[in-house]
């Protein structure tokens, strides 16, 4: 056994080192052994970036065990949160053979963990506990009196894919959990995030521990993998799918791969339709589905022939398979339609090819034959994950909404902290929450603010002495299961045209914030959403004005569309697209240059005037809304701005004091069509719902850039 | 004061706890096992003012078992029989006797380890019935579901030993209302239910209970008088201010401590800190007003301002007086006010 740096291994307890060598690992990397000497040797902070699979779950878990090796700890020593429950059954095994060497036990505990094993827990809590944010809310509310008790000892707390947090409500929630837990214990725990190399990782690190004193070190292995990345054509000329359906068979059976749809419905349809295939061609079944709304049975059981079986397996999963559950060896990684942002799909090509083979993917986009929509003549879908796949080659990922001020989340830690001390004043969540806490965006005016509402719609309960308790209905909120989560389950909603019920669809983000959708392969407008009896009320629409091919919750990024610019600009085919996506390619070359879209941004379409600013969805909606509140009547497609009956020229007119629109965003944010979008958002008092909405999904400044740009253009 | 008071002129056994998340009176997670175990370890008799007085009463009782078996000729298993009489319906009362039956044998045998798992167990401190089965042979300890009966049968007990009775005084009572579960809350107060009951009707011997805490206990939404039953029971508490409020009322409201009454305080802790000696005693009574008046500042902080903060925050300033002498009490606040 040679190991390039004695220090890092030498320093390490006997029994990490014994467990090591059991290994027969050639050396640590250099990223585990930087991990190992900050670890032991200092008291910071710690950020380890690593592409996945190249062991910086060790990284972490070396030095704490070594720690905890040296100095044994009575009691809850080490907390590794993880955001999935599946992540943490992958992560056990790996944990409870290294921590068990040094006589550290370790409790997996999440919402599929029997009862009996997370009592026997905490009847005598040691060693290292595995779980998901949403259980740790539930330890802290269920068990609030021995919060500080349970957690006094905790010396480490391990962040994993700490990335697909930053930025989100789950994230918040997981910073608030945080300071919760120190403040209660009064003790600090080291925090070591595990990241993996996307994006601004200043911004992972400030997450990390926002207001940080002592320094956070990032640790950066840029060592990766060459990839191989195939965009692949189809033109869809009424049977799209099933071509898919034939190539995902015939290039995948006999191997393990994984299939990404965007959609819960298409991983369905599609898994199906290869199974069907399979029974028709009397081959061995060996197509598989993964998505959030399957049993927790079927999901382990798809996980472990994935990982175990000696016969090939193909899953066709939603973003479910996305992070770092080691699925074994992935031959190669199939997105079907346009990935729905860079980092999501540099994840999904992270998936295959764990073991020494490069990874592989396979991209593929269906067009269709005949385009109507301008996104369609464009070919944008497929510029987009162009687009995307040179963002990967760049690594340029999108970055966390560091503005969201996150409101939603701060109404759930509100009651949880109640319940979680018995009730507790106004002041004193204030200074946990915000002054000290996540939410330090929230001014004391405004955290009253949401104080007053939540008494009076009888959430909270004051006292005369100030003391808060729950209220009447705050007491039925938290007591459902789903209170423990930041996140709001996708509630399914009636799709209703007419009186008639067409079917049911999940209410996303991406639903509240466009005009139409596709639905029961005809194209529908959204007339009005009833949020009461869970209805989408639809109407026909034109088919030429409305179009919706990214059925992803997740907004695209301004560097997105400007990538999607440059590529139509260019004249270069990358070498990654085969005969037909060049096809599709050049044909939205042409049609780009026919369009005259060059050096004009502003057309005309009959009586209306389409504007295509380039920009990424937040920008786009700010514009829409600017628009809007100017009276005028405005539609938005991924692309395009349409100005309903309204000519160039006007629009010219107009560009001077859009420019310098002074509106505030949470003006703006009135005239969306539904500001509630995140969970307890409906609990919010309406001023401060638009500041919210606002602060996340709108961006003033960008529009101000934007409209100058169209003036420069025109 | 009300201890002192009960110990000495009435010959009373009294205990204090204070009621938190950790200890309540109806419970399932350990929490109502936890105010018995409280409630056991602060028991206090006028010779033991400070508590843990159990070990006293036992003896005492022990004592005239003895006494009373030597003058009537009785054997001191029928005395301790007869004593505990009144006891008999109570659960647990033929545990509490076999285990006073086991200590009396430790006594007379010098068996020191018996009588400590006698102490323990009365103190609540066998956590499973395992192991109090496998010390003295009992099956029962007191736990969530029993905390009431033991209560009682201390009470009775401690008649026995020929105390006058069992004093509980019951402080932050209103910690109660702050139960977040709403079903927990409502069946601690059907405790405290059960309890009113028994002390208004005299199903209880030698038991009193007095329960303290701030005005949210009796809130007419989430406090004790949500429940109506209670609140018939305990009635509406007269109004602070008038001279005539009716002593003998189940509730009784008690005014914040005046301004004035707060310097005669803040003076008398002065006292206390230059142990008596009025010569170190730097402050004027003048300066001690105006140290009052900086906790008035703000609007109705008179009703926020709680007398343990502002005898603290005094004290505070005090210590640092003290460390450094030469330095005004302005600027010493002044400084904590910057912090």
């Amino acid at each position: 056994m040679l190991l390039t740096n004695v220090t890092a291994f030498e320093s390490l307890h006997d029994s990490v080192r014994t467990w090591i060598a059991a290994k027969e690992w050639q050396a640590l990397r250099p990223m585990q052994e930087q991990a190992i000497n900050i670890v032991l040797g200092t008291e910071c902070d710690l950020l380890i970036a690593a592409p996945t699979a190249s062991g910086k779950t060790e990284a972490a878990m070396l030095p704490i065990a070594s720690t905890l090796a040296e100095k044994p700890t009575d009691g809850l020593a080490c907390l590794y949160i993880s955001p999935l429950k599946a992540l943490i059954n992958d992560q056990f095994p790996r944990a409870e053979s290294l921590f068990g060497a040094c006589d550290v036990p370790v409790t997996a505990w999440h919402g599929d963990v029997p009862r009996s094993q997370k009592t026997a827990f905490l009847k005598q809590p040691k060693g290292t506990l595995l779980i998901t944010p949403e259980s740790l809310e539930a330890l802290l509310m269920t068990r609030g009196a021995i919060t500080a008790e349970l957690f006094s000892p905790t010396r480490f707390v391990v962040l994993d894919e700490v990335h697909a947090f930053a930025g989100t409500e789950r994230g918040a929630q997981v910073q608030s959990l945080l300071a919760r837990i120190e403040r209660a214990s009064g003790r600090r725990m080291r925090r070591i995030g595990l990241s993996a190399t996307a994006g601004d990782l200043r911004t992972v690190a400030e997450f990390l521990r926002p207001q940080a004193e002592g320094e956070i070190v990032t640790i950066i292995d840029r060592e990766s993998r060459p990839s191989v990345k195939r965009i692949r054509g189809v033109i869809d000329e009424g049977c799209g799918q099933e071509e898919v359906v034939e190539w995902l068979y015939h290039s995948l059976r006999g191997s393990n791969n994984l299939v990404f749809a965007n959609r819960r419905s298409d991983v369905e349809t599609y898994a199906d339709a290869l199974r069907e295939l399979c029974d028709a061609e009397g081959t061995r079944p060996e197509f598989e589905a993964h998505h959030g709304s399957l049993s927790r049975e079927h999901r382990e059981e798809v996980e472990y022939v994935l990982k175990h079986s000696t016969e090939s397996t193909t899953v066709v999963a939603s973003s479910t398979l996305e992070l770092g559950i080691d699925v074994g060896t992935i031959e190669r990684v199939v997105q079907i339609g346009a990935p729905p942002s860079v980092a999501s799909l540099q994840q999904r090509l992270g998936r295959s090819g764990r073991r020494c083979e490069p990874p592989v993917l396979d991209a593929i986009i269906i067009a269709p034959a005949t385009p109507s929509v301008l996104e369609d003549q464009l070919r944008a879908e497929l510029v987009q994950t162009v687009a995307t796949v040179e963002l990967i080659n760049r690594r340029w990922y999108e970055p966390p909404i560091t503005t969201a001020l996150h409101l939603s989340t701060l109404v759930q830690q509100f009651l949880s902290l109640v319940v979680q001390c018995s009730g507790t004043t106004q002041e004193e969540a204030f200074s946990v929450l915000c002054s000290t806490g996540p939410f330090a965006q929230t001014t004391r005016t405004q955290f009253h603010s949401v104080t007053s509402h939540l008494i009076e719609i009888d959430i909270l309960y004051r006292y005369d002495s100030g003391l808060l308790v729950l209220g009447e209905r705050g007491d039925k909120l938290v007591k459902a299961q789903t209170f423990y989560a930041a996140f709001a389950t996708p509630v399914e909603y009636s799709i209703v045209a007419d009186d008639r019920v067409l079917g049911t669809l999940p209410l996303t983000d991406s639903i509240e914030s466009t005009d139409s959708l596709t639905f029961a392969a005809r194209r529908w407008r959204i007339l009005r959403i009833d949020h009461d009896r869970k209805r989408i009320h639809v109407g026909p629409t034109d088919s030429a004005e409305a179009a919706q091919f990214l059925g992803s919750s997740i907004s695209v990024h301004d560097e997105v569309r400007r990538e999607m610019l440059r590529i139509y600009m260019s004249d270069a085919i990358p070498e990654h697209l085969d005969e037909v996506a060049s096809r599709l390619l050049q044909e939205g070359r042409e049609s780009f240059a026919k369009l005259g879209l060059e050096s004009s941004r502003i057309i005309a379409v009959k009586e209306d005037c389409l504007l295509i600013p380039w920009v990424g969805d937040r920008v786009m909606n700010t514009m829409r809304l600017q628009l809007l509140e100017r009276g005028m009547s405005v539609k938005k497609s991924p692309l395009t701005l349409r100005v309903r009956k309204c000519s160039p020229d006007r629009v010219l007119d107009l560009l001077p004091a859009l420019e310098i629109d002074d509106t505030p965003a949470a003006v703006l944010a009135q005239h969306a069509r539904s500001m509630a979008v995140h969970k307890h958002h409906r609990r919010l008092p309406v001023d401060l719902l638009a500041l919210d909405y606002a602060s996340e999904f709108l961006h003033v400044d960008g529009a101000a850039q934007a409209w100058s740009a169209l003036r420069a253009a025109a | 004061m009300i201890g002192g008071i009960a110990r000495d002129t009435f010959n009373l056994v009294t205990a204090k706890v204070d009621l938190d998340v950790r200890c309540r009176l109806y419970a399932t997670g350990g929490e109502a096992a936890e105010f018995y175990r409280r409630l056991t370890a602060s028991l206090a008799i006028q010779s033991k003012p400070e508590g843990d007085a159990i070990e006293t009463v036992l003896n005492r009782f022990i004592h005239r078992v003895e006494e009373e078996a030597g003058q009537s000729g009785e054997t001191a298993d029928d005395v301790m029989s007869r004593l505990l009489e009144p006891l008999v319906q109570l659960v647990g009362a033929f545990d509490l006797l076999d285990v006073l039956r086991t200590y009396r044998r430790a006594h007379i045998d010098g068996n020191e380890g018996t009588k400590l798992a006698v102490v323990r167990w009365l103190r609540g401190g066998f956590s499973t019935k395992t192991d109090a089965k496998e010390a003295l042979g009992v099956r029962t300890i007191p736990n969530d579901a029993n905390m009431y009966s033991f209560v009682k049968l201390l009470g009775a007990f401690c008649r026995a030993a020929g105390y006058g009775g069992l004093v509980i005084f019951i402080d932050e009572a209103a910690a109660l209302c702050a139960i977040a579960n709403a079903g927990a809350r409502q069946r601690n107060y059907d405790m405290v239910l059960s309890i009113v009951n028994d002390l208004l009707q005299n199903n209880v011997q030698g038991v009193g209970m007095i329960f303290a805490g701030t005005p949210d206990l009796i809130d007419a939404k989430k406090g004790l008088h949500s429940n109506e039953a209670l609140k018939s029971r305990i009635g509406a508490a007269g109004p602070s201010s008038s001279r005539f409020s009716d002593l003998a009322a189940p509730t009784l409201t008690l005014s914040p401590l005046s301004t004035h009454d707060l310097k005669a305080l803040l003076v008398k802790t002065q006292r206390v800190y230059a142990y008596g000696d009025d010569a170190k005693c730097t402050l004027s009574g003048d300066d001690i007003t105006q140290i009052l008046q900086t906790h008035f500042k703000s609007l109705g902080s008179e009703l926020v301002r709680r007398t343990r903060d502002v005898v603290k925050s005094f004290v505070h300033l005090l210590d640092a007086l003290q460390q450094q002498p030469d330095l005004h009490w302005r600027d010493v606040l002044a400084k904590t006010a910057t912090v």
